[in-house]
């Protein structure tokens, strides 16, 4: 590969540019919706594809595994966890929540979004 | 043990995994104190078990237990993977107070 300065940026992703790029994919999908029981299953799967392209796009060797939840607001609890077992040094797996808890005013009020990202190095 | 492909552990681990999620819930009723407990133990016991199931192979499991109610969920996942070795279980239980949806992506290298 003829880029530059490859090295260090090639063995793994940072926490912030997973948010960033989970962060980036819902805000184009869900930013001013209203849940909609007809409409949530096509935003999932396009928050999903959004979230794998921007990591394809990064050329680094790895697989890549995305999941998002999307679930409306009630007073239902909601808890999600992941563990993984993997290579410490490359391997990622992060949790997102959408809307952060900082940005409440602005965002969605009717939904919570949770993302999970998971990155294998090969 | 190796393995050449996920599609071969796939039952294998659909039943293990189906057992262990139905009897942690077995008498379990939702508690907002408990749940961040009980969904990083579950997750880690499902890692463990798949551990002992496969040497070549990455694993992440992702959990989700939501009270019975009123709210609508969907859950989506995309993966960019190698399709002959690499592939993905769920598992959806339930009993009277929550449902519980398990994720397992199994990784070859």
């Amino acid at each position: 590969m003829a880029d530059e300065g490859q090295a260090p940026d090639d063995l793994t992703f940072t926490h912030q540019e997973l948010d960033e790029k989970a962060t980036e994919a819902i805000e184009a999908v869900l930013a001013s919706k209203i849940y909609d029981e007809k409409e949530v299953s096509r935003w999932i799967n396009e928050i999903c594809e959004r979230i794998i392209k921007s990591l394809y796009d990064t050329r680094k060797p790895f697989k890549y595994m995305v999941t998002c939840l999307i679930m409306q607001k009630t007073e239902a609890g909601l808890l999600t966890s992941g563990a993984c077992m993997f290579e410490g040094g490359t391997d990622m797996m992060q949790q997102f929540l959408w809307p952060k808890e900082k940005a409440k005013d602005q965002a969605n009020k009717t939904m919570h979004a949770v993302v999970t990202i998971f990155c294998a190095r090969f | 043990m190796q393995h050449e492909s996920f599609s071969i552990l796939k039952d294998e681990v659909a039943t293990s995994v189906n057992k262990l999620v139905n009897s942690f819930l077995a008498n379990k009723e939702y508690n907002q104190d408990e749940v961040q407990n009980w969904t990083a133990s579950l997750s880690e016991d499902i890692v463990k078990n798949l551990k002992s199931m496969s040497t070549n192979f990455k694993f992440c499991v992702s959990c989700v237990i939501l009270q019975k109610g009123d709210a609508g969920m969907h859950i989506s996942t995309t993966c960019y993977w190698d399709s002959n070795t690499d592939g993905s279980v769920a598992i959806k239980c339930e009993n009277n107070s929550m449902y519980c949806i398990v994720n397992i992506f199994g990784v070859s290298f």
